[in-house]
């Protein structure tokens, strides 16, 4: 997600309000938590890419019980 | 903004990942199959040590061949965790209905040749790995298909 978001950064994420298309989200994955953005909505969830296709490329379907957040704030 | 870490010493944050392991797509078999490959030499070093009147570089070799026969198995056996659980998918059992039973024996072997200097378990190793790095090709052919 360079140079957006980067190592060591911190963000903030809610769990109202609306998830669009374009919204940057936190979602588990596994034993791992994810941050990526939304490039598609479907009933069920969402799919989510990285920003930084060269470093990246993998496509991510995500259900809605696994979405941590949506990102508001980085710091 | 960087003053809100402050949050940090409440509120530890989680790490979310933004992109895959190292890097995105790229899986290999060739680094266990290099670090087995080591394993066999080390042991070959060893084994061809002298067992009495061992001088100062004797000595010497020993513990850097037994240093780097430990380092090389532990590398191997990373190298397989992460084509086990990053580059292997459900889909793989169809192909290779004993695929966990295969990367299981392969890490099991690792432990067995940090344990021990054994030419036999290091030879199963190597072919242990090569079992692996078969299915990984076969697998990256399906794919590209």
């Amino acid at each position: 997600m360079e140079p957006g978001f980067c190592e060591f950064d911190r963000v903030f994420t809610v769990n109202f309000g609306e998830i669009k298309k374009g919204s940057v989200i936190v979602f588990k994955s596994g034993r791992e938590y994810f941050i990526k953005r939304v490039k598609d909505l479907k009933s069920d969830g969402v799919v989510a890419v990285s920003d930084n296709k060269a470093l990246a490329k993998k496509v991510y379907e995500v259900k809605r019980v696994d979405i941590i957040g949506r990102v508001f704030l980085k710091y | 903004m960087k003053l809100l870490r402050i949050i940090d010493f409440v509120f530890t944050p989680k790490v979310a990942y933004a992109h895959c392991d190292v890097p995105c797509g790229i899986y290999d078999p060739k680094p266990a199959q290099i670090a087995a490959a080591t394993v066999v030499k080390m042991v070959e070093k060893i084994d061809g040590l002298p067992k009495e009147n061992a001088t100062v570089e004797d000595r010497n070799l020993f513990v850097r061949s037994v240093w780097t026969k430990e380092e090389h198995a532990r590398r191997c056996k990373e190298e397989l965790l992460i084509l086990w659980t990053d580059f292997f998918k459900a889909e793989h059992l169809e192909m290779f209905p004993d695929l966990h039973d295969k990367f299981w024996k392969a890490t099991k072997l690792c432990s067995k040749n940090k344990q021990s200097v054994d030419m036999k378990a290091a030879q199963e190793l190597v072919a242990a790995v090569d079992e692996i790095a078969e299915m990984f090709n076969k697998a990256k052919a399906a794919a590209s298909k």
